[in-house]
């Protein structure tokens, strides 16, 4: 493909870049903006504790009411990567209640727009990308085989294999010149910080060696068709296999065979330890709360009538009925990780697709540190509130600025999957070119 | 048959046919003789209604072809230079195929012996075209003109790409055809074949005809000499 | 006529003829029953799991010892999402709504655990279904088949033998077209098979009936889908053939076709959906909460009999019943107030939830309007309406669990208020029988004729696409006169 074409195959790919750039961009300005009004939700919630209890109250009722925020901030590269972050909650709001019921929160989104899919740079560099570089290499050597030209060419050049070397080599660079320049203007226009210099370069040398494959692999298509329909038919062939069918059989297989009841499991056995308890004599069971909580052996005694105390020790009694079912359900989701991470090394998008969303912390494991935080936090809270509820403490609404925030710490940093097979993959697709197979008539 | 009186065309301001006239009667083999870019194709085009003169008369067995294609086609036989038929389907099938378009639905047996009458052997009627030689291909053809017993032929340089064996089978049955009462008009650069095997020869250039004679009266080195002197 | 059909009947020989033709229907079969199988395994072992935690709900309901009404109330219950029998087909949505939500007095808590919360963000490239085989990968298959129908004869120049035999260009046309509408059709009936026989291997295993849908809709939605997919196909069929009688080289018709394709399939649904929520943005859930907060602060805490805000509405009943004190009334103040209190917050919820869903609603306009540009959305459009997992199936399915909640939160008020008395209110349960008289809840799916006026504008889409291109390829090769 030359001249005209190509330009316009290579602009496509420049607007369809610059417009997912543009979602991005206003896709991280919300996320950043929901976070910076978090401390002003906050302390609007505290104003109409403080007018409610302005004489003071009793610890248990400020707890109860007293809902903080905790948040993932968004990595700069999450504008450009999005990830579950449509499906996981970026912020969690938690009480001093039990804290599974809190955690598993869809977020408010149109499912449909949700089922659709995001429209981010990954999805641009990842998928069509691929297509863009096979749309102007696909014929490298058959456009000649068609002509009849291809002798002539073989005799001036010494060999085909550098006329294929040459122009595989030309559209790589034109291709990759255009997710460069892509990524520059997503450096000027959403004002991205460059500040992690390490992960940018990462995340645009997976999107490189990801072309790399494609490219070796149009190699290989390129030696081994005669026609331009034919070299046509067989690199789009490959790339909707490998782009869309591979990735969503995978994608099906995992989820049929690694399901997920705990889900299910654990909000209705949360529910029913936590109502249960009520229901039972109070001694044996408040000491099975002390029994983990050996700071308060002051509290020994549990009356019959109603006490905070009490009351959030049956929460907690009920968080731990299901902790094992909470951490077997993100053990499962791990597991699906992992074969998911190992079946991407058969098909290089998906692999992309990871590294980038694990560069940007958009992955699922970022998701569930960010779950694993949110229990810490839930446990300051508890190391704040319990001590005060258990000596029966009225509070004023001054004491309120003593309440444990949720501190914003970096996002976790994760090795993200190895790129290795994707080199491999590359190499493999290199060492079946055989251009001179095309001269043999 | 084919009648063409003082046919002009012009593309984009460019004449290409000047005052063209030919005939061709019923039993009549001519074959048109011109360079590339004389206007060969353009006036196989006119005579199948493809393309409208701008000025001139042009009949087919009595019908203009720019008024009424469908009917002009019903009665020429066209086999282009490539013979380009279906390399997927064996030689019977593209016969019943093509016929079944011309509204004839041919039998099996029809069929073959319309194949066997071409000189196809019937091992080689089932095979795929794909296999099939240019020469085998042109017999299907043939057989097709047959089948819708066209009063009219037209031939797009049928012996380029032919072995000698083939162009002269090829004549033969042309013969045989035009002894029937077809008019057959071919188009050839192929000096030798078109003396020995054509009843009239013109000589197309420049968008008219420069010169015709009868075949008979001239040898082939003649032609030759006919056709290139003016240079 | 007859010319027509002898083209049409010839060409899909042809295509048949292709060795490449098999290779794809052996694929494209593969995929099919693959996703068939998976998809229907996946929803069957979720639709038990889902059953068996209903019924477990359902006896730890039955089974509560005594107690107060409005400890019931916050006990609460569950609202589990059915599956529609037709969701292996096409999952639609499902994924993306929860699975479960948990009801209890004066909250409307959100859905939880949907399955694409646990997914991987490779997960995001998209899962295999049988409506995605019948719906882009056949419009792929037609392309890739069909891309030569004119442009292969015209290129080898057999377009010019073709006419010469007399065959006029409509004929021509409309025959290839129909050849390769014949030629798909072994493809297409894949689908239905491998449905049926996917849904006999499963449901023969778990035995399970479904309430959903009587067993003759699920039939007529099957023709029905039938009848979308060969419509979709349809449109695909007359586009290939277009494109392809326009198309100067087989390759520039296949580059054509299948940049087409791409567009429809990839970008443009992505795209759309990325415009429709940059456009009309959704609150967060952090804000939804705020505004609620701050609008149910404005309504006073009704577990408290001596809020302020309650006051006039308490003198109000004193004075109804002519008591002078609250001991003094024949039922529980506990329990209107309760009962009043849970009136309002409903209210305020459900003027929030419908200010959320009108933003939804101008998002998926935007989405069917940019449906005219991608088939595929269409097709998606009446799939999922036909198998229940729509997202007006699962709003439906949201707004009947709210009712349910408020329902039986209620009828507890309703209790408290008969059958406890005010001054031991604390101390005081209810007896365990009345916890029977509870209902279980049985949402309700859309009936196929909602359905199928919901689904109305996506049919109409299709329709016209087709009527356009058939009409513009009647004026087209009406006025063409050469090859």
């Amino acid at each position: 493909m030359r001249g005209r074409s190509t330009w316009i195959v290579l602009a496509a790919l420049f607007a369809a870049g610059m417009f997912s750039l543009g979602l991005g961009a206003s896709f991280w300005r919300t996320q950043r903006e929901e976070i910076a009004r978090l401390p002003a939700q906050y302390e609007a919630q505290m104003e109409r504790l403080a007018h409610r209890y302005a004489k003071g109250d009793e610890a248990g009722y400020w707890a109860y009411y007293t809902a903080s925020p905790t948040w993932q901030q968004p990595h700069p590269l999450a504008a450009l990567a999005w990830g579950v972050r449509d499906v996981a909650p970026l912020v969690t709001w938690v009480r001093l209640l039990g804290l599974e019921p809190q955690l598993y929160d869809a977020p408010l989104g149109n499912p449909r727009l949700q089922a659709l899919g995001g429209f981010d740079l990954a999805f641009v560099l990842g998928i069509l990308a691929p297509c863009a570089l096979l749309l102007l290499s696909h014929d490298a050597l058959s456009r000649d085989a068609s002509r009849g030209t291809l002798p002539l060419l073989a005799a001036q050049a010494g060999g085909l294999a550098p006329v294929l070397a040459a122009r595989i080599a030309a559209a790589l660079l034109l291709v990759l010149t255009t997710c460069a320049l892509l990524w520059l203007a997503s450096l000027v226009w959403s004002g991205l910080e460059i500040r992690p210099a390490l992960d940018s370069a990462t995340w645009l040398s997976s999107a490189a060696l990801h072309l790399l494959f494609w490219a070796a692999l149009a190699a290989a298509i390129a030696s081994a068709t005669r026609t331009p329909a034919a070299s046509l038919a067989t690199a789009l062939g490959c790339w909707v296999f490998i782009v869309v069918l591979l990735p969503a059989l995978v994608n099906l297989a995992l989820s049929a065979s690694f399901p997920v009841p705990e889900g299910l499991e654990l909000t209705v056995r949360q529910r029913q330890a936590m109502h249960e308890t009520w229901d039972q004599p109070r001694q044996p069971n408040f000491a099975r709360f002390l029994s983990e909580r050996p700071e308060w052996p002051h509290a020994k005694e549990v009356p019959e009538q109603f006490t905070w105390t009490w009351y959030y020790a049956m929460h907690e009694l009920a968080d731990r009925s299901v902790s094992e079912l909470a951490k077997s359900y993100a053990q499962r989701l791990r597991e699906r990780r992992v074969w998911t991470e190992r079946l991407s090394w058969l098909c290089p998008p998906m692999l992309l697709q990871l590294r980038l969303c694990a560069i940007a912390r958009t992955d699922l494991e970022s998701h569930l540190i960010h779950l694993e935080r949110v229990r810490a936090h839930h446990h300051q809270l508890k190391l704040h509130f319990f001590p005060l509820i258990a000596a029966d403490k009225t509070l004023l609404p001054a004491d309120a600025a003593r309440f444990p925030r949720f501190s914003d710490s970096a996002p976790p940093s994760l090795p993200p999957p190895a790129s290795t097979p994707l080199i491999l993959l590359s190499i493999a697709a290199l060492l079946i070119v055989r251009p001179s197979r095309l001269l043999a008539a | 048959m084919i009648e063409l009186e003082s046919i002009s065309i012009h593309f984009s301001g460019r004449p290409v046919l000047q005052n063209l006239s030919l005939q061709v009667p019923a039993g009549r083999i001519f074959g048109v003789l011109g360079g590339n870019g004389a206007g060969k194709s353009t006036m196989l085009n006119i005579i199948l209604g493809f393309l409208k003169p701008d000025s001139g008369r042009v009949r087919v067995d009595g019908v203009d072809p720019g008024r009424n294609a469908a009917d002009a086609r019903a009665r020429i036989a066209y086999i282009p230079e490539s013979v380009a038929l279906y390399p997927e389907l064996s030689g019977e099938e593209n016969l019943a195929y093509f016929a079944g378009i011309a509204g004839c639905r041919l039998s099996a047996v029809e069929t073959r012996r319309l194949l066997n009458r071409v000189g196809l052997r019937d091992a080689d009627a089932p095979r795929r075209l794909g296999q099939y030689s240019k020469g085998m291909r042109q017999r299907v053809a043939l057989a097709l003109a047959l089948a819708r017993q066209a009063r009219v032929l037209l031939l797009d340089e049928p012996t380029t790409g032919l072995d000698p064996e083939a162009a002269t089978q090829l004549a033969t049955l042309l013969r045989e055809l035009s002894s029937e009462g077809a008019a057959i008009l071919l188009t050839t650069h192929d000096l030798w074949h078109l003396s020995l095997d054509t009843d009239e020869i013109g000589i197309l250039r420049g968008g008219c005809l420069a010169a015709q004679f009868h075949a008979a009266d001239l040898s082939p080195q003649q032609l030759a000499q006919a056709y290139l002197e003016p240079r | 006529m007859k010319t027509l059909t002898w083209i049409a009947q010839q060409e899909a020989r042809l295509v048949w003829r292709r060795l490449s033709t098999r290779v794809l229907w052996g694929l494209f079969t593969l995929f099919l029953v693959a996703a068939a199988l998976l998809s229907h395994q996946r929803q069957t072992s979720e639709r038990r799991q889902q059953r068996h935690y209903q019924e477990l709900v359902r006896r730890e309901w039955m089974e509560q010892p005594d107690r107060h009404p409005h400890r019931v109330a916050h006990y609460g219950n569950f609202a589990f999402k059915p599956r529609s029998p037709l969701a292996s087909f096409d999952p639609g949505v499902e994924a993306q709504v929860g699975r479960v939500q948990y009801l209890e007095a004066h909250r409307q808590n959100a859905m939880n655990f949907a399955e694409a919360g646990g997914l991987t963000a490779a997960g995001r490239l998209g899962e295999l279904s049988p409506a995605f085989v019948a719906g882009p990968l056949l419009a792929l298959v037609i392309a890739v088949i069909g891309h030569g129908a004119f442009v292969e004869d015209r290129e080898l120049g057999r377009l010019r033998v073709l006419l010469a035999q007399g065959a006029g260009r409509h004929a021509l046309w409309w025959g290839k077209a129909g050849g390769l509408t014949l030629a798909i059709t072994p493809f297409a009936l894949m689908v239905p098979v491998a449905q049926v026989a996917a849904t006999l291997l499963w449901s023969g295993q778990s035995g399970l009936t479904d309430s959903l849908f009587g067993s003759d809709a699920l039939l007529l939605r099957g023709c029905l889908l039938l009848l979308a997919m060969l419509l979709h196909a349809l449109l695909w069929v007359l586009v290939t053939v277009l494109v392809s009688s326009l198309a100067a080289t087989r390759a520039q018709s296949a580059a054509t076709l299948l940049c087409m394709w791409l567009c429809a399939c990839l970008v443009i649904p992505r795209a759309a959906a990325g415009l429709a929520s940059a456009l009309s943005p959704l609150p967060t859930r952090s804000e939804f909460n705020a505004r609620l907060a701050s609008e149910l602060e404005k309504l006073g805490d009704s577990h408290n009999p001596d809020d302020p805000a309650y006051v006039t509405f308490r003198e109000g009943l004193l004075r109804k019943y002519g008591a002078v004190s609250l001991d003094e009334l024949p039922v529980n103040y506990k329990g209107i107030l309760m009962a009043k209190g849970e009136e309002q917050t409903s209210q305020v919820f459900e003027a929030e939830m419908s200010r959320v869903e009108s933003v939804m609603d101008r998002q998926d306009a935007l989405v069917s309007a940019v449906a005219w540009l991608s088939p595929v959305l269409s097709w998606q459009d009446i799939s999922m309406r036909l198998c229940g997992t729509d997202v007006i199936a699962a709003r439906r399915f949201a707004r009947q669990a709210e009712a349910w909640r408020y329902g039986f939160v209620q009828k507890l008020n309703a209790l408290q208020r008969d059958h406890i008395s005010h001054s031991q209110n604390s101390t005081q349960r209810l007896d365990r029988s009345h916890w029977q008289e509870f209902e279980e809840f049985r949402p309700v799916a859309p009936s196929l004729a909602e359905v199928l006026r919901g689904s109305q504008p996506a049919w109409f889409r299709l329709g016209l696409a087709c009527v356009i291109i058939a009409s513009a390829v009647g004026l087209m090769e009406g006025r063409r006169r050469t090859a």
